[in-house]
């Protein structure tokens, strides 16, 4: 018994995958996601997220994995030591949410529920889409139809942020240091618009959207104001020739008034 | 005769009488260029104290500051732009003006005094174009105090020049201070001498053409005119800040061309010095026997557009000649 033990375990061929080279060999379609996604641009791979681990390359059918100490399959309860890892900020601002103590309850949870892949989709990446998260408030907070009005809102405000942000961006690669438009409050409330997207983007795994809102308004209350004078000073700046006709005018009369003159000095 | 008559010998008769001289085309023509240069150098001396109100002479403002008198300052635009284009159009008007007196032969005597007085104040001219251009420390305006630094060193006025090792603060106080206080001042007591050289000569009284009123007042009114023309319907832009890590060939003013591309295949000495026997050439012209004057000038012209040409036209760059590409001299 001991003998055939043993024989199987010689036979079997196990290797220490730690590379993600090695992982694409089997996990073809997952690859072709990460590599299309945010991750995959930030060179962010499947070792990066899962460790290594020993597997039985000889094993055709179950799972061949060994799930050794180093390997980590990604489940909600060790949100915090995973994903948390890179993205410090937007878990501490998570932290204190019920979401977030709520990860910690058991597997019976709805989607919403369960961790940062529950709107980032795992290997996606992606950024999470306002319906399916909306979507996926509703079976806890049927009660409470404010909070999911409130999450949309404020979406629809980060939304139209990052348009407002795009055209200003658009309008300072015309105007910056262009003759008589002056470019410089925009680009401030630019850098303080793209600031508070930042901030906002982070701050929103906190989900104390009322208290946040104050600070979006303010800035896309500003970057309205710098873009409305930007393109009142090209207006301005269009008609400029409406000041120099005066100047011809004079510059002409002074010159019919030289030749007279001439004509009276020399008669 | 009036108060002010009495005191200074000019009667309104006299002026009257002078502006109703009629003027020979030959007499007609520098009293146009030199009317017009003179209402010229007026706008740059209004428009650059207005400038200099808002301007900032400190190495990390200066551009800052530009950019503020482009955009902030009320036709901040406008000024600058009178500015620059009244610099382009000395430029022109006073090599055209000097370059007439050469070909007619004014500068031998009588009118030797006053060809020494026109190439010196070209020399002003030029003085306040280069740092003029540096003022402003944009990408051109950094790449031209770099290699004014670099050929000032060259020729051991690193210290004078720069007012320290390399260019900074110090060497920016120095240009902010010759641009308008040194160049202008000797270029102002310069002009007053001319004029009152031209003011002696009376031209040829002439039966036909025009007179002196109209040459003098239709020449500055249409010089305002075409500065404004310019300087609205075309307005100064300004560079993007220099970056202090990337160091690229950044072509100067077109006055200097061929000092700049002389730079691509000659040291900085042999550039300077070129100058230098070009200037003490004009100089001393009305001096030299006149069978060698063609032959030099020709020379100095062809050698001076022959090294422009073959430097507009060779891959180097005065960047890789004289600099590391982050902009620090190559000897450090």
């Amino acid at each position: 018994m001991a003998f055939l033990l043993l024989a199987s375990l010689a036979l079997a061929q196990v290797e220490r995958i730690d590379r993600d080279e090695r992982c694409v060999e089997c996990h073809v379609d997952e690859a072709d996601v990460v590599k299309a996604s945010v991750h995959g641009a930030a060179k962010v791979g499947c070792v990066s997220c899962h460790g290594a681990d020993d597997v039985n390359l000889s094993q055709k059918s179950g799972n061949p994995h060994r799930k050794t100490s180093t390997f980590r399959m990604y489940r909600r309860q060790n949100l915090a030591e995973d994903c948390g890892s890179c993205h410090i900020a937007e878990l501490d601002a998570m932290r204190p949410t019920g979401h977030f103590k709520a990860t910690k309850w058991g597997n019976d949870q709805p989607r919403a529920m369960r961790g940062c892949v529950a709107c980032h989709a795992h290997h996606e990446t992606a950024r999470a889409e306002r319906g399916p998260i909306i979507k996926s408030c509703q079976p806890c907070h049927v009660e409470e139809p404010r909070i999911i009005t409130d999450a949309a809102e404020w979406s629809e405000g980060m939304d139209a942020l990052s348009k407002r942000l795009g055209e200003a961006a658009a309008a300072l690669a015309r105007f910056e240091r262009r003759p008589g438009i002056n470019a410089r409050p925009l680009k401030e409330a630019h850098a303080a618009g793209n600031a508070a997207l930042a901030e906002g983007r982070i701050a929103q795994h906190g989900l104390g959207f009322k208290a946040m809102e104050a600070d979006r308004s303010r800035a896309a209350g500003s970057l309205d104001a710098a873009y409305n004078r930007l393109t009142s000073d090209e207006r301005a700046f269009g008609r400029r020739w409406v000041w120099l006709m005066p100047f011809l005018a004079l510059v002409l009369t002074s010159m019919i008034l030289v030749r007279t003159q001439s004509r009276r000095l020399t008669s | 005769m009036g108060w002010f008559g009495e005191r200074t010998g000019v009667s309104a008769a006299s002026v009257r009488e002078r502006m109703a001289r009629r003027l020979a085309p030959s007499s007609a023509v520098p009293v146009v260029t030199g009317t017009a240069l003179v209402v010229l150098v007026l706008t740059q001396a209004v428009s650059g104290s207005l400038l200099a109100m808002y301007y900032k002479p400190a190495w990390d403002r200066a551009h800052a500051s530009v950019e503020s008198i482009l955009a902030a300052i009320p036709l901040g635009w406008l000024v600058r732009s009178v500015h620059l284009w009244g610099a382009h159009l000395i430029l022109v008007l006073s090599l055209a003006h000097l370059l007439r007196t050469f070909w007619r032969g004014e500068y031998r005597a009588p009118g030797d005094l006053r060809w020494i007085v026109k190439v010196l104040l070209l020399a002003i001219a030029a003085g306040l174009a280069i740092t003029g251009q540096v003022l402003p420390l944009d990408a051109e305006g950094h790449g031209g105090a770099l290699v004014a630094g670099s050929m000032s060193r060259a020729v051991g006025a690193g210290r004078l020049v720069q007012g320290g090792d390399e260019p900074g603060d110090f060497m920016l106080g120095r240009f902010f201070a010759a641009h308008v206080l040194w160049l202008p001042a000797a270029g102002l007591a310069l002009l007053a001498g001319h004029l009152a050289l031209v003011a002696r000569r009376a031209p040829a009284e002439v039966q036909a053409g025009p007179t002196t009123l109209e040459c003098v007042g239709l020449s500055g009114l249409a010089t305002l005119a075409v500065l404004a023309l310019l300087a609205v319907f075309a307005p100064a832009g300004l560079g993007p800040a220099a970056n202090p890590l990337e160091f690229k060939d950044e072509k100067p003013l077109w006055f200097f061309l061929p000092a700049y591309q002389s730079l691509k295949f000659l040291p900085p000495l042999a550039v300077v010095a070129g100058g230098a026997v070009f200037f003490a050439g004009a100089l001393a012209l009305p001096f030299v026997a006149k069978r060698w004057i063609r032959v030099a000038g020709a020379v100095a012209l062809s050698v001076a557009l022959l090294l422009g040409t073959a430097g507009a036209l060779s891959n180097r760059t005065i960047a890789g000649m004289h600099f590391n590409n982050h902009g620090l001299p190559a000897s450090r």
